[in-house]
C-alpha cells in the first residue's frame, strides 16, 4: 500500500489529463498523417534507386550494374545487393536485365561458359537470349524479368523487376 | 536455397534439381579465442550468403554447425552431417569453415571442406567488406562449378 493516498483532486486531475491526452492524440494523428502521406507515397511510387552506371557508357554490350539500397520490413533493416544487365537495344533503348533466372532462381551471366550472345545460367545450364526470352529446350519458362528504368544526372536509375513480355 | 520455410517447400517440390548442400561449420568459443570465433562466423555466414544468391537454384544452405574446439566427437559429428546429407539425395556435400582442423579432412568425413581464412572484418566499411567478400567468393564459385562438372548432373 502507498503512504500517500491519492486525493480525490489528484485523482480527477491525473485521469483527466490522461484523457485529454488521448483526444488530442486521437485528432492529431490523421492531421499529421495526412501531411506526411504525400511523401511516404511519393517515396513508394517513385522506388527507383540509384546506381554509379553513367548512361553515356552504356553501349549494345551488356554489362553488369550492382546497386544497393536500404530494405526496412517492420522492425528488420537490410542492406539489399542487386544487379541488373544492361544495355542498349537497335533502337538505342536501355534495356536493364534481373540476372535472377526464372527456373529456380541462381544469377545468369552474360556469355558464361562461353554461350555467345545469350545469357547463361550455371546451375541447370539455362539460356536466355540477349533480350531475356528464354531459349525453349532449356529449363526456364519465362524470360527474365525487367527493370523500369530512369536517368538523374546523367547517371541509370533502376526501379523494381517487372515481367518482361518479349 | 536457404533454411526457411518458403524455400524448403521449393525444395521438396523441386528435388532433383536441387543436388547440393552447403553447412557452414564454425567453432565456438567464449574465452581468449571468442572474438576470432565470432569474426570466423560472421565472416563464413556472408561468403555463403553471396554464393547462396548465385547459386540459388541448385544449392540448400543449411543452419549451421557450430561446436566448442575441444570436443572429441568432432569427427564423428561431421561424418553424420555427410551422411545425413547422402541419405537425403545431396549429391554434393560441402562444408565451409575458417577452421584449419578441418583442413584436408574430406576423405574421413566425406564431404568436400571448402576451408577459407577469414578476413577480420571487424569495423570495417560496408562497401570494402563486400567487395572483399565477393573477391574471395568468385574463386569459390569456381571450385563448386568444377565439383559440378566432374559429376554431371
Ligand atoms: S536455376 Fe537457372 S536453369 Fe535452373
Amino acid at each position: 500500500m502507498s503512504k500517500q493516498p491519492v486525493s480525490r483532486r489528484q485523482f480527477l486531475n491525473y485521469t483527466l489529463t490522461g484523457v485529454g491526452g488521448f483526444m488530442a492524440a486521437g485528432m492529431l494523428m490523421p492531421m499529421v498523417r495526412f501531411a506526411v502521406d504525400p511523401v511516404l507515397k511519393g517515396e513508394a511510387a517513385g522506388d527507383f534507386h540509384p546506381t554509379q552506371q553513367k548512361v553515356s557508357e552504356l553501349t549494345s554490350t551488356p554489362v553488369r550494374v550492382d546497386f544497393s539500397y536500404e530494405q526496412k520490413d517492420a522492425w528488420y533493416t537490410s542492406e539489399v545487393t542487386n544487379t541488373a544487365w544492361v544495355y542498349k537495344n537497335d533502337k538505342g533503348e536501355i534495356v536493364a536485365l534481373s540476372p535472377v533466372c526464372k527456373h529456380l532462381g541462381c544469377t545468369v551471366s552474360w556469355e558464361g561458359s562461353g554461350h555467345e550472345d545469350k545469357f547463361f545460367c550455371p546451375c541447370h545450364n539455362g539460356l536466355y537470349e540477349k533480350s531475356g526470352k528464354n531459349v525453349p529446350g532449356t529449363p526456364p519458362l519465362k524470360p527474365l524479368d525487367i527493370y523500369p528504368t530512369a536517368e538523374k544526372d546523367g547517371l541509370l536509375q533502376l526501379g523494381k523487376p517487372e515481367a518482361n513480355n518479349v | 536455397m536457404n533454411w526457411n520455410g518458403k524455400d524448403a517447400a521449393l525444395f521438396t517440390q523441386q528435388k532433383e534439381y536441387i543436388d547440393t548442400a552447403v553447412v557452414p561449420f564454425v567453432s565456438v568459443d567464449f574465452e581468449t579465442a571468442m572474438i576470432q570465433s565470432a569474426e570466423q562466423y560472421e565472416f563464413i555466414q556472408l561468403l555463403i550468403a553471396f554464393l547462396e544468391k548465385q547459386f540459388k537454384g541448385r544449392m540448400l544452405v543449411t543452419p549451421p554447425h557450430s561446436y566448442f574446439s575441444g570436443r572429441d566427437s568432432k569427427l564423428a559429428d561431421a561424418a553424420e552431417w555427410a551422411a545425413k546429407l547422402q541419405k537425403a539425395g545431396f549429391k554434393h556435400i560441402f562444408f565451409f569453415t575458417s577452421d584449419s582442423f578441418w583442413n584436408g579432412r574430406d576423405a574421413e568425413i566425406g564431404a568436400s571442406v571448402i576451408w577459407v581464412p577469414s578476413i577480420p572484418l571487424g569495423a570495417m566499411d560496408e562497401g570494402l567488406k563486400y567487395s572483399l567478400i565477393e573477391n574471395q567468393a568468385k574463386q569459390i564459385v569456381n571450385i563448386i562449378v568444377q565439383k559440378w562438372q566432374e559429376k554431371a548432373l
